[in-house]
């Protein structure tokens, strides 16, 4: 990795948190309501504390690879089969997030500002962006997100001063929903809605000071959950049907209820616009994901040149996908299985293994030259 | 270096192509804002004529039954300077099916493309609310361009009624709707029911809706008093007074003025303007063994007597006791009065005491056997009024 794309651990956690910011407007809180109910809050807490629990090993196991992601860990694994079958994996993986998060946040702004739009054009808008964006570099995208998501969350948290007149605390009881089963059990399938994490897997050859690897991924995920329990509530004290109404983006719902005052309505205008720059820096750290795997895979000097035939690729498959059915599968448990699987299974136990082996062979060497070799004060002496 | 900078032009000239709307662009001239919906059954003569046979039939006639669908479109604007503009308004009726169907073909009629952004009111007749709005209200609520904050109005008379009264006999301006439901903020007569809490309310199980009601006498308005609804049907109304009780108890009680007679002189009427010290307490605990909810109310209230008259010494303690005591008691009797009238007569929870029953509850499961919709009618209230006279103005004593 070129030294001029290395960044800092500030960058780092904006880079990680716009995941989860992206998630939220695109009905992330919705999908944990519509299953927890009431009990929304207390199973995010307890689903963000696994989420910590894990990254902090992660970050304990990650201590051995400096410098490495899970692609280089895989092939350490497996070699070059194993390397490029989880790179395949995850190339599929990001590109159907990419598609997903198109296609979703099209259904929104078609129905409320491009209703005349052909769809093929405003697909094209989103696709061309983040293309663009790649190949001009990482760094771009990377100071461009830096900018981007402090201004999101702002926006997020004033949402809540402009919505004081609509909230009623009763709404959010009984305050574990509608049994304990679905709160503490069968909620914790809910640890998906901190996809973030696998970008985590990723991150380590970004950071310019590898120290900050822990510090980073657990401060990304201790605002993720900050701000998904935030929205979350927010939904649940305005709207007493949020649990079975199907609404196209829930947090739309929250904006256009927004007032400051007598003189400022109807703001959702400034929200859109702002989701809209959330997105397509969404997308293109997505797509830079989608290139550098595709590099580690195929061994290219140069991944900026295929951003314009992989914007090509993913433009069609956004096409061929536009169908509410498609959209719902892969928002809906498509999505939620690649994560519980592919993140918290599969790249888990690969650096677990990988972790295993290293330590496994460490040791034999340390066995082999016991019987030849002295090590004193770091100087080995052939006995 | 050449084709790079080539390349990076091309792309910036694409994306300003792409952000360019012009063929699909609108002004305000091609658009003709509408400022307030009326919606009505449609009068049929011929219904007071049918056999109770037929009649019995109504109710599946009454599903296919159109409705009159008003809109009071804003036509002129006169701009005063340093003042309010204010407008004409012409009113378009159509009887239709749905509402969606109603405004397709009104656009055929206006001049210009209908456009809901400043609607700010929607009038619905008492007659329709009787029989149900949800069918036409998901309608509205599903539509983009209306504003969540436009006002409920149920009329005593048929909405279209209702829109002539405002726009034959007044010149009135686009925030006429607003400022009208703004009294309530001095008098506490109405209370604020926008579509967005209207909409809420019918979803949601812990409170049912409420909307303002509206009379007209053919030639003026009057907004006093709150259409009570169960689920999305009208089943009746509370006075002004009632309305200060409930604005008491959903703490949207901004000032309010009630007399009472006087403890001091029995010929004497006192008047005290009323306020909010702080949130009311609510708290609802539902007792197994008599298997009925007690309901218990703490108000705080800031009172300022209004009234000067001859031998009055509000500086006198013990005057001022007697008087805090008098005031608490005639609202306790007005908001008494008023929780009977919404439990018993009504049996429509619309302050949402079931909400904060479920507040005593872990899990769903722990209270799904109380049947709040047949329980709340037998609910026992006990009220404890807090009175802090804090002023009288300019006269103290005479």
């Amino acid at each position: 990795m070129n030294i001029d794309n290395k960044i800092g651990a500030k960058e780092a956690i904006l880079f990680i948190l716009i995941v989860t910011i992206n998630k939220i407007i695109l009905n992330l809180p919705k999908s944990i309501i519509r299953s927890t109910s009431t009990g929304a809050i207390v199973n995010l807490i307890l689903t963000g504390l696994i989420v910590i629990f894990f990254v902090l090993i992660v970050s304990c196991l990650f201590k051995n690879f400096q410098n490495d992601d899970i692609i280089d860990i895989s092939e350490y694994v497996g070699g070059k089969f194993l390397k490029s079958i989880v790179g395949i994996i995850y190339i599929i993986f990001f590109s159907t997030i990419i598609c997903t998060v198109i296609l979703q946040f099209i259904s929104l702004i078609k129905v409320v500002y491009f209703p005349k739009s052909p769809f093929v054009f405003v697909v094209l808008f989103f696709v061309a962006a983040m293309s663009t964006a790649n190949y001009f570099g990482n760094k771009s995208i990377i100071k461009t997100n830096s900018l981007i998501v402090p201004v999101i969350m702002f926006s997020l948290i004033i949402m809540f001063f402009g919505i004081t007149n609509q909230i009623d605390v009763n709404r959010l009881f009984p305050i574990f929903g509608k049994d304990y089963k679905s709160t503490f059990v069968y909620g914790l399938q809910n640890i998906y809605a901190f996809g973030g994490v696998g970008y985590v897997f990723f991150l380590m050859p970004f950071l310019k000071n590898k120290k900050d690897f822990k510090k980073v991924s657990v401060s990304a995920i201790v605002f993720s959950i900050l701000f998904l329990i935030f929205i979350t509530a927010l939904l649940l004290l305005t709207f007493p049907f949020i649990s079975y109404s199907e609404e196209m983006v829930s947090v739309y719902l929250l904006v256009r209820v927004l007032e400051f005052g007598e003189f400022l309505q109807r703001t959702d205008a400034l929200f859109i616009f702002l989701w809209i720059l959330s997105s397509f820096s969404y997308l293109s750290i997505t797509l830079m994901f989608v290139l550098n795997t595709f590099k580690k895979v195929t061994n290219i000097s140069d991944s900026r040149q295929m951003s314009f035939s992989f914007g090509c690729i993913l433009f069609g498959v956004t096409l061929f996908l536009n169908n509410q059915y498609i959209i719902d599968l892969l928002e809906g448990p498509i999505y939620k299985y690649s994560i519980l699987i592919l993140i918290f299974f599969i790249s888990f136990a690969l650096l677990l293994i990988a972790n295993i082996k290293k330590k496994l062979l460490t040791s034999n060497i340390f066995k082999k030259t016991k019987n030849t070799t002295i090590i004193t004060n770091g100087i080995i002496r052939q006995k | 270096m050449l084709k790079r900078k080539f390349l990076f032009a091309l792309i910036i000239l694409f994306f300003i192509v792409a952000f360019i709307q012009c063929y699909d662009a609108r002004s305000v001239e091609d658009l003709s804002y509408i400022i307030a919906i009326g919606i009505d059954t449609v009068q049929s003569d011929e219904k007071d004529e049918m056999s109770d046979n037929d009649k019995n039939k109504v109710a599946n006639i009454e599903k296919n039954d159109n409705i009159l669908l008003t809109i009071q479109v804003a036509t002129t604007s006169d701009s005063e300077s340093g003042g309010t503009s204010s407008l004409k308004t012409t009113l378009y009726s159509i009887e239709t099916p749905s509402i969606g169907i109603g405004f397709s073909i009104l656009n055929t009629i206006v001049t210009s493309e209908l456009n809901l952004s400043h609607c700010s009111s929607i009038v619905i007749s008492e007659e329709l609310a009787s029989k149900g709005i949800n069918p036409h209200f998901d309608n509205l609520v599903n539509n983009i361009e209306i504003r969540p904050t436009a006002s409920i109005i149920i009329s005593n008379r048929t909405a279209r009624e209702f829109l002539e009264a405002t726009s034959e006999s007044n010149e009135i301006s686009a925030q006429y709707y607003t400022s009208v439901i703004g009294s309530s903020e001095t008098t506490g007569y109405i209370s604020e029911c926008q579509l967005s809490d209207f909409y809420a309310s019918i979803h949601d199980n812990t409170k049912e809706p409420t909307a303002i009601y509206g009379f007209t006498d053919g030639k003026n308005i009057e907004d006093l008093g709150l259409a009570i609804f169960y689920n999305d049907k009208y089943i009746g109304r509370i006075s002004g007074v009632d309305t200060i009780c409930h604005n008491i108890l959903t703490n949207n009680l901004e000032s309010a003025t009630i007399s009472l007679t006087s403890p001091f002189n029995k010929d004497n009427v006192l008047d005290a303007k009323i306020s909010l010290n702080k949130n009311t307490g609510i708290s609802t605990v539902y007792d197994n063994t008599s298997q009925v909810p007690n309901i218990t109310c703490k108000i705080y209230l800031d009172v300022k007597i209004l009234s000067a008259a001859k031998n009055y010494n509000f500086t006198n303690e013990n005057d001022l006791i007697i008087l805090e005591t008098a005031i608490s008691e005639k609202v306790k009797e007005y908001c008494y009065n008023y929780l009977n009238k919404i439990s018993k007569d009504y049996n429509s929870d619309v302050i949402g005491f079931y909400g904060y029953l479920k507040r005593n509850y872990f899990t769903e499961e722990n209270f799904k056997d109380i049947n709040w919709s047949e329980k709340f009618k037998d609910s026992k209230f006990n009220i404890t009024i807090d009175v802090d006279l804090s002023s009288n103005y300019l006269f103290p004593r005479m």
